[in-house]
């Protein structure tokens, strides 16, 4: 067999041997009440009731309600994170003045604000998106702000040369070279969107994803709890792998990918 | 099947191909060489011909497909640092470390003992003109130093050879001519034997004893040009001249017709 | 430009402090939602009360989540780097494992959390887990995509002075991931403080982001403030270390 498909049937082994010890191991932990049921869920069962439990009204509709939520905040985020990203690159003196509070607010934890949200705007649709939108934004302008700032200036010397009006060189210099970044700041910040939604959710209120999982913790119900869980990884997973292949096909001219 | 030559470098038959994607691309073929001890011999040709490979083949890099080298008399098996040294393209110094560390590698590697390998390194650093920049970082010293400290680091090892790769092709032509005029000085007084791969035919005539031209792809060896000038060699004058277009005309009938621009400069 | 960016940024850091004064004392926004600075700063004091709203004050809290960033932080260092020089040495472990770690990357954080506070309690340890989950990814994916771009010329290079393997690894590999590790232990920092807040927010017994949610149910903003105050200047001094510690390591650069 040659090499490399020597190798690609190693690597199918490995992760195929590596799921399956997974589940095996996280079902014999069940099994053996090596953690009380109590608490835990395990494969089988969670396969079992993943349909009923998914199908209930209760769960359904929250779900649906999560992926509209987390829908339009990441709309928004893409939208409002490119236009302040746009502006802070373009006024120089505007960036230099704010690049270290968007820095600081970059790195700290986003949860001490929760309860400032909810205090604001109350429970429901504003209070989980405003929040997600915010903690989304920022690295979204992050990612664009640096774009614009790295775009190559014989680029613009050059259209402007050729007789381009500004509005022009924004249109067909600067933002065909910001989309790479557009999509690596929309990847980034898709993680931070979904995830805030929830996190929103669960820390107050009756809505959502959230909000069944801190219910069903709380009542000690392990298997629906479980359910949702993996349904959220699902779509965490297929929503993250969406823009990953938007950024291949958008980015092929881009020879360079960090 | 030994070598029965007393040159210092003998090429038999050497051979390279690779395959990619179930294509095969053949580099070399049938390369047959012998290189003198203490002659500076320079490598031309095409580019893309595969000079690089040959002389990684020369190294111990790299295993050719057919065919054998042999460096004073033993057959090239793989890396030996003390008989062959490389010098490379971009100098690959290592950034982390500082000049005269990057120079005391080899050394290193070998288990030398610290005194030993600050001393050795400190004699080449003297030799290629860097004294006083010994605790350096690469990132703070300009481009034709870092190629000093290149090739002090491949002289430390006391080779018997010295293989380059296009060592100076990221540097302008003044720093060019400065480093090449250095190199042979201290070719002159080591009475090493070199072999340069250049793709710049004004370079390959005026440091060498000899030039070797080499074919297109697949590559072999065209013809070798005996450089009769004493050194210190002025590049003007009409033997220099005359040897340089003679160099460019059997170079030009290894390139496709549209390809031809400029000159033997 | 320098002294001209940081005076802009003092500019912005006074407006900033101006907004947050007014705009509840104008009755423009409830006092409720944004304390107003000065109410917040000086209610300061009263955080390290024993007997108020939190109990114990401040102390217990800063030390609760410190400990749970420290345990939390240490592992996720651990597992990254073994996990990272294991994927990247070994070509074919890399391979296998490097798309199944982008997969449950992509899963949103938040939803491990109410798993972990049921199998693990209100706890400490369940915040240890949720910053655990949190750190160890960014640093692991970081020293995986250092792997791929180690330099091959360094590597031929020193194969040319005859190193063996373990000196290839030793002195080429290692120092040319320095930086990856060094930026690992940043987002280890950075991701393990944002897991453990998160879930010390969300449903806890004791911590910092445990004070801001029980201050904000007992409607006490200033207090709120004044925890949040606190969770980000430790970010921030978190931040200004690691930052020292890059710039001394990486002096050659």
């Amino acid at each position: 067999m040659p090499e490399g498909r020597k190798e690609l049937a190693y690597v199918s082994l490995i992760q195929a041997a590596s799921v399956i010890a997974f589940l095996v191991i996280w079902q014999e932990i069940v099994n053996r009440g090596i953690v009380p049921s109590l608490f835990v869920a395990s494969p089988t069962q969670v396969a079992l009731h993943f349909g009923p439990t998914l199908l209930e009204p209760f769960v359904f509709e929250r779900v649906l309600y999560t992926l509209s939520v987390f829908a339009a905040a990441f709309a928004f985020t893409v939208f409002a994170g490119t236009v302040i990203g746009l502006l802070l690159g373009t006024f120089i003196y505007l960036r230099s003045a704010l690049e270290p509070y968007m820095i600081v607010l970059y790195s700290i934890p986003k949860a001490i604000f929760i309860p400032v949200f909810w205090t604001f705007f109350g429970l429901g649709f504003s209070y989980q998106f405003w929040f997600a939108s915010f903690a989304g934004v920022i690295p979204m302008t992050l990612n664009v702000m640096y774009a614009v700032k790295d775009v190559d200036p014989e680029l613009i010397t050059l259209s402007r040369s050729l007789g381009a009006s500004p509005l022009q060189v924004y249109y067909k210099v600067i933002i065909p070279s910001i989309i790479p970044a557009m999509l690596t700041g929309a990847r980034i910040s898709i993680r931070a969107v979904f995830a805030d939604v929830i996190a929103a959710q669960e820390f107050v209120g009756t809505t959502g994803i959230g909000y069944l999982a801190q219910y069903y913790a709380t009542n000690f119900e392990p298997v629906p709890l479980y359910v949702v869980v993996v349904l959220t990884a699902l779509l965490g997973m297929v929503v993250y792998e969406a823009i990953i292949q938007a950024e291949k096909r958008l980015t092929r001219w881009n020879v360079q990918l960090s | 099947m030994g070598s029965n030559s007393t040159a210092v470098i003998v090429v038999r038959g050497v051979s390279k191909f690779f395959e990619y994607k179930g294509k095969r691309l053949e580099v070399l073929r049938d390369i047959n060489l012998e290189v003198e001890r203490g002659n500076f011999v320079t490598i031309v040709g095409p580019s893309g011909t595969g000079k690089s490979t040959f002389l990684s083949i020369v190294a111990g890099l790299l295993r050719p497909s057919s065919g054998k080298v042999f460096v004073d008399g033993v057959p090239v098996e793989g890396p030996r640092p003390d008989r062959i040294a490389m010098v490379f393209q971009d100098h690959a110094l290592l950034p982390w470390r500082t000049v005269i560390k990057n120079v005391e590698f080899g050394l290193e590697v070998r288990g030398v003992p610290k005194e030993e390998r600050r001393s050795r390194a400190q004699k080449y650093i003297d030799l290629v003109g860097l004294s006083g920049f010994e605790d350096y970082y690469p990132s703070q010293i300009s481009g034709g130093m870092k190629h000093r400290v290149a090739i002090a680091r491949a002289l430390v090892l006391e080779p018997e050879v010295l293989l380059m790769d296009e060592p100076f092709v990221s540097l302008d032509e003044q720093t060019r001519y400065l480093l090449g005029s250095d190199l042979v000085k201290i070719w002159r007084r080591t009475g090493k034997t070199i072999l340069f791969v250049t793709h710049s035919i004004r370079e390959a005539c005026t440091l060498a004893t000899h030039v070797v031209i080499f074919t297109k792809r697949p590559a072999s060896v065209k013809e070798v040009v005996k450089v009769d000038a004493d050194y210190p060699r002025d590049p003007e004058d009409t033997l220099m001249a005359s040897i340089r277009r003679y160099v460019w005309n059997k170079l030009k009938e290894e390139i496709p017709q549209q390809e031809i621009g400029g000159g033997p400069e | 430009m320098n002294l001209k960016a940081f005076g802009f940024q003092a500019l912005v850091l006074g407006l900033l402090l101006t907004v947050w004064q007014l705009l509840p004392m104008e009755g423009i926004v409830s006092p409720q939602i944004l304390s107003p600075l000065y109410t917040t700063l000086i209610n300061f004091p009263k955080i390290f009360a024993r007997n108020g709203l939190i109990p114990g004050g401040l102390i217990p809290q800063l030390l609760t989540t410190l400990e749970e960033l420290g345990v939390a932080f240490v592992m996720s260092i651990a597992v990254s780097i073994v996990l990272g020089f294991l994927f990247g040495y070994f070509k074919v472990l890399g391979r296998s494992y490097e798309p199944l770690i982008y997969l449950v990357y992509a899963v949103p954080g938040s939803i491990y959390y109410p798993v972990l506070f049921l199998t693990l309690g209100l706890g400490v340890q369940s915040k240890i887990a949720m910053g655990f989950l949190f750190g160890v990814f960014p640093p692991l994916i970081n020293i995986l995509s250092g792997f791929r771009k180690i330099n091959g010329i360094y590597i031929s290079m020193a194969r040319s002075m005859g190193s063996s393997n373990v000196q290839l690894f030793t002195k080429v590999v290692v120092p040319s991931l320095a930086p990856y590790i060094m930026a690992g232990i940043r987002l280890a920092l950075i991701f393990t403080y944002i897991g453990v807040i998160l879930g010390e927010v969300i449903a806890s017994k004791g911590g910092l982001g445990w004070a801001i949610s029980i201050a904000n149910y007992n409607f006490n903003a200033p207090l709120m403030y004044d925890y949040i105050i606190v969770v980000v200047l430790l970010a921030v001094a978190f931040l200004v270390a690691i930052t020292a510690v890059e710039r001394r390591v990486f002096s050659y650069a």
